[in-house]
């Protein structure tokens, strides 16, 4: 009976006393490799400057496509018109939809706007 | 733009290399019945995004190079490994094996390319780069076997080569299929017979969810962040299969698509649902049930009919060519250019693509636009549109019409 109480206070402080760290390194570990692509560098463009204000400039309301955008880019003109009634707004609709590219109407935007407003209406 | 895409649009404008670009949000939902009272309470800021001088930052012009990733991701217990992965959003929410140097190097063993070939310059959504290692450590990250190892470099170059950025990004909860041809599907371990679109089978589960894991580690997909799914879609989990070419009466997928019959492929498709036949009838009366069916695969651009082998071989008998059956399909799928005209976003995606095409492809011809609207249209564009994949275990009469489509298939071959 002694010798049994005797085991069972020399385990209890086994136990309290062996360190969880020696456990944890019993089991195995590993190196887990990086699956991540590689990001490339990318290149920045600035922004184009602003204009002071928009009396008299060549604003595009361009609408991508997206469903609501047809209600959207008019009202936005509206709106636009009413708080600066001398801005010149350019309306335009991507004559493909949304997922297909268009660069004659970015290069025309280039050309002749001083600002452009891009509406997803999503 | 709403502000449920805030964070989709900070990613785009990162790499369209404008990371400062200007954005006015405006509050979810954008409907048409509320948008215009959201269009005037945006002006204002509108007017200031248009007019405020730039900052420094905004003037800048340069490289934003990214921060080399070290190439052991983390040294630890099983336990520590996957919590890892799972809080990096490297996984797809269930356990990884751990791609340890051991594992990635025996998978690296499947293929002669070198580990660092680059398999694709861009992959997507984001237009990272992947090599042969980082393929082959998603590879072991889902379960896959070194004989799969061809077979994923080719759907990592299949994804890559097909117009699928935007559905990877969209709202829509698109999903992709994978389809297997040719002696690298046995090889490889890949189930084309009973429940082959179903679990049991470890290649097509691995194959199937390693997309997914291409997708999150090799493309920078996560939900919410470049991944807009609203709803979301089970077969993003895994989705890959073989044809059962050696029960088809027909010629296997790939020689369609320009490749001998000997030769392996794998086959990319996009999309995401599908209607499936109780069954019992045969002959005619099954591709008119399948017309009926075709008629409600919304944005029909593409579809792909799923046939068991016991449906194929009757349709065979009853003297159907593989082509019969597309010409079949493609005559008898019609409906009035009223009802065509109405849903699947038709002014937003139907008449843009009559006007301009979609991915470089003509659709439907102008006259779609203008004919009256009782006049009957197919509703698929060319006979090629709708894929033929003969799949299955012959337990019954069966088939599946999924919208897929946009098949994009590439050599398995070369990546051996």
């Amino acid at each position: 009976m002694k010798r049994e109480r005797l085991f069972s206070i020399f385990l209890g402080v086994f136990l309290v006393a062996f360190p969880v760290s020696l456990i944890r390194a019993q089991e195995p570990v590993y190196e887990a490799l990086n699956p991540r692509g590689m990001m490339p560098g990318i290149k920045t463009t600035p922004l184009s400057s602003r204009p002071a204000d928009l009396r008299n400039k060549v604003i595009y309301n361009i609408n991508i496509g997206k469903p609501a955008a047809d209600i959207l880019c008019p009202e936005l003109e509206t709106a636009l018109k009413e708080a600066i009634p001398e801005v010149k707004i350019v309306y335009r609709k991507k004559q493909l939809s949304f997922l297909t590219d268009e660069p004659n109407l970015w290069k025309e935007v280039a050309e002749k706007a001083d600002a452009a407003i891009l509406s997803i209406a999503d | 733009m709403d502000n449920a895409f805030t964070e989709i649009a900070q990613v785009a404008a990162e790499k369209e290399g404008m990371p400062f670009v200007r954005r006015v949000i405006i509050p979810h939902e954008v409907l048409e019945e509320n948008v215009k009272v959201k269009a005037r309470a945006a002006v204002n800021e509108i007017i200031t995004a248009l007019t405020k001088p730039l900052a420094e930052e905004e003037k800048k012009a340069g490289v934003i190079k990214q921060e080399e990733s070290s190439r052991i991701a983390i040294k630890g217990t099983l336990s520590e490994i996957q919590e890892f992965f799972q809080k990096s959003r490297w996984t797809d929410g269930l356990p990884i094996i751990p791609p340890t140097e051991k594992n990635v190097r025996e998978m690296l063993k499947g293929t002669s390319h070198s580990p660092g070939e680059i398999v694709v310059e861009k992959f997507l959504p984001e237009p990272w780069k992947a090599t042969v290692e980082k393929v082959a450590i998603n590879g072991v990250m889902a379960g896959c076997k070194p004989e799969q190892m061809p077979i994923l470099l080719a759907m990592v170059e299949a994804l890559a080569k097909g117009p699928f950025g935007a559905s990877a990004r969209s709202t829509t909860s698109f999903t992709f299929m994978t389809v297997v041809n040719g002696p690298m599907a046995a090889k490889a371990g890949m189930n084309s017979g009973i429940n082959a679109l179903g679990p049991g089978n470890p290649a097509n589960a691995s194959i199937g969810r390693a997309l997914m894991l291409f997708l999150t580690n090799l493309g920078g997909s996560w939900p919410g962040l470049n991944d807009t799914s609203s709803i979301g879609n089970p077969t993003k989990y895994s989705f890959a299969f073989a044809e059962n070419e050696a029960r088809s009466p027909w010629e296997p997928f790939q020689v369609g698509q320009g490749f001998k019959r000997n030769e392996s492929t794998v086959s990319v498709f996009v999309g995401g649902w599908y209607l499936s036949s109780p069954g019992w009838v045969t002959g005619k009366d099954v591709l008119y049930d399948i017309c009926r069916e075709l008629k409600y695969v919304p944005l029909p651009w593409g579809a792909t009919v799923i046939f068991d082998p016991t449906t194929a071989r009757l349709l065979s008998e009853a003297g159907f060519s593989k082509k019969d059956i597309q010409n079949f399909l493609w005559e008898n799928t019609t409906m009035t250019a009223k009802e065509f005209r109405k849903g699947w976003g038709y002014n937003v995606l139907v008449v843009p693509s009559i006007k301009g095409g979609i991915y470089g492809k003509k659709t439907w011809p102008e006259s779609y636009l203008t004919v009256p609207e009782d006049t009957l249209l197919k509703v698929y564009t060319h006979p090629d549109a709708i894929s033929i994949l003969v799949v299955g275990g012959e337990t019954y009469l069966h088939y599946e019409v999924w919208k897929m489509a946009f098949p994009t298939t590439v050599s398995v071959d070369k990546w051996n």
